[in-house]
């Protein structure tokens, strides 16, 4: 139940952000503006995607075999779930590099509202 | 309610974490990660020369009779120093179980060697199908004359590696998810038709996939308790939410490292002209993760305390709430503090992506957040 309502929570997010994606090159006098609200909102929901994978495999999060020793024996567990926790903790960084979310906002706040 | 401690668990709390500041650095802990085990024989011996492996065990058993307290006290150390010996899958979850259901002959045999160091232990209790739920188990035993016949598979086991003995559920009776016809036996890793496949965990740990086929135990492997064949669910249960608290323990102290290496980084960090902690945004940020921590920590002692006035309802929705706590508020500070750290906070040198990797998978353990919420709902 909890696993639905985050993934319509997810779907929701991300139609916001294609819309602000579609919309604000046309409405802002800079188009450069959108690429800011676009980083953040883009990096949120990188992020709680991340984080829903990891949900989804429960147990099958934690293995991380090293991949040089990987044999024909397959994956451990569901396909997919090894990388679910390592992409979790990669998308981290991207609300750190290319400016921080904080550096973002504090641009949005002085060039888009004018603070 | 009071809160404080006394004379001898003081001692602990302060022998531990003086072990951990002068024996067990994070570089420390990082070339014992790659050892062959993943863990230090020579520090398994040391714990258990200091008597740490004996303290949850009752005097009767050969240990120190220790409370849920003096158990919450270690762990919480434990997470503070990042310790990957596996204290908890040989101590509080095969240990525990045994503790909690096993007869005197088999704490005799297992015991001793748990407490004196020499033998290591897994649970094997989680299945690929089951997800949280400890029911749902498709591993079958079935009688064999006076003799067992284990079949099955056993997902994530920790500790699996390097265990000398197992404790495994399977269904003796009874439909793949009823709460009756779920038994628990002791077997020795080496018996035949045993197989495993080893790797590491995201958080340096150690586990395996575990196959049993046609694994052949006495009737004398049963673990029940003062129950019978099938009545091994109130078991598990308990020994789970004694790992709960264990890894909610060691969340707890890895919250207080994260959140204090973080104001510590931001007051020397300079951008902008000044230390970034000088930035109004950057302190509230420290204060949630400030407050989260407190509040993880307040539902340890609430939850150690409801375990020792007895294991019941109270005590199981006591150990739930903690659990959700330890998922949200570990979420919190594991991610603001590789966020404050910038792109420090993610690299392999910086011990904060460790203890963060740590705080993901104990969310994950024994039940995520959403499990714990609908448990203590239903309690």
């Amino acid at each position: 139940m909890e696993l639905k309502f985050l993934q319509a929570d997810l779907e929701f997010r991300s139609e916001v952000r294609e819309f602000i994606d579609a919309h604000w090159p046309v409405e802002a006098r800079s188009p450069s503006k959108c690429g800011f609200a676009a980083e953040v909102a883009g990096a949120e929901i990188g992020q709680r995607i991340g984080e829903l994978a990891v949900e989804v495999f429960g147990y099958y999060a934690l293995p991380f075999p090293d991949p040089l020793l990987i044999d024909n024996e397959g994956p451990i567990g569901p396909d997919f779930a090894l990388s679910a926790l390592p992409g979790m903790l990669f998308s981290r960084s991207w609300s750190i590099d290319g400016g921080t979310s904080k550096v973002q906002k504090n641009i949005i706040a002085k060039s888009v509202l004018g603070l | 309610m009071d809160f404080s401690f006394s004379e001898e668990q003081t001692l602990l709390q302060d022998t531990i974490a003086k072990y951990i500041q002068n024996e067990y650095s994070f570089e420390t802990r990082q070339k014992i990660v790659l050892e062959e085990r993943g863990y230090s024989s020579e520090v398994w011996k040391t714990y258990a020369e200091l008597g740490w492996l004996g303290v949850p065990f009752s005097e009767d058993d050969g240990g120190f009779g220790g409370t849920a307290i003096e158990g919450m006290i270690m762990l919480e150390q434990f997470g503070k120093g990042l310790v990957v010996e596996p204290f908890l899958a040989t101590v509080v979850l095969a240990g525990g179980a045994l503790k909690i259901g096993g007869s005197r002959t088999q704490k005799d045999q297992y015991l001793n060697g748990v407490i004196d160091g020499s033998l290591q232990g897994a649970l094997a209790y989680a299945e690929p199908q089951g997800r949280f739920n400890l029911a749902d188990l498709t591993t079958k035993a079935e009688k064999d004359g006076n003799d067992y016949l284990i079949n099955g598979y056993k997902a994530v086991v920790l500790n699996g590696p390097s265990a000398d003995f197992y404790v495994v559920s399977t269904r003796t009776s009874g439909e793949q998810r009823d709460k009756q016809g779920v038994s628990l036996f002791v077997v020795d890793a080496n018996t035949a038709g045993i197989s495993r496949r080893d790797y590491p965990t995201v958080d340096a740990m150690r586990a395996s996939e575990i196959t049993f086929e046609n694994v052949k135990v006495g009737s004398d492997a049963l673990l029940k308790g003062d129950g019978s064949e099938g009545e091994g669910l109130a078991i598990i249960e308990q020994v789970i939410d004694e790992g709960i608290l264990a890894v909610g323990a060691e969340a707890v102290g890895c919250m207080e490292v994260l959140y204090k290496a973080t104001v510590e980084y931001c007051k020397t960090r300079e951008q902008f002209g000044q230390p970034i902690g000088k930035f109004q945004v950057l302190q509230h940020r420290m204060v949630d993760m400030f407050m989260e921590h407190e509040q993880a920590k307040s539902l340890m002692y609430m939850a150690a305390m409801r375990m020792d006035e007895g294991y019941g309802d109270q005590a199981k929705k006591a150990i739930s709430a903690f659990k959700v706590q330890v998922g949200k508020s570990g979420r919190f500070v594991g991610q603001n503090a590789v966020q404050l750290h910038g792109g420090m906070g993610m690299t392999e040198e910086l011990n904060v992506g460790h203890y963060f990797k740590r705080l993901t998978t104990i969310n994950t353990l024994f039940g995520n957040v959403d499990f714990h919420l609908k448990r203590f709902g239903e309690l």
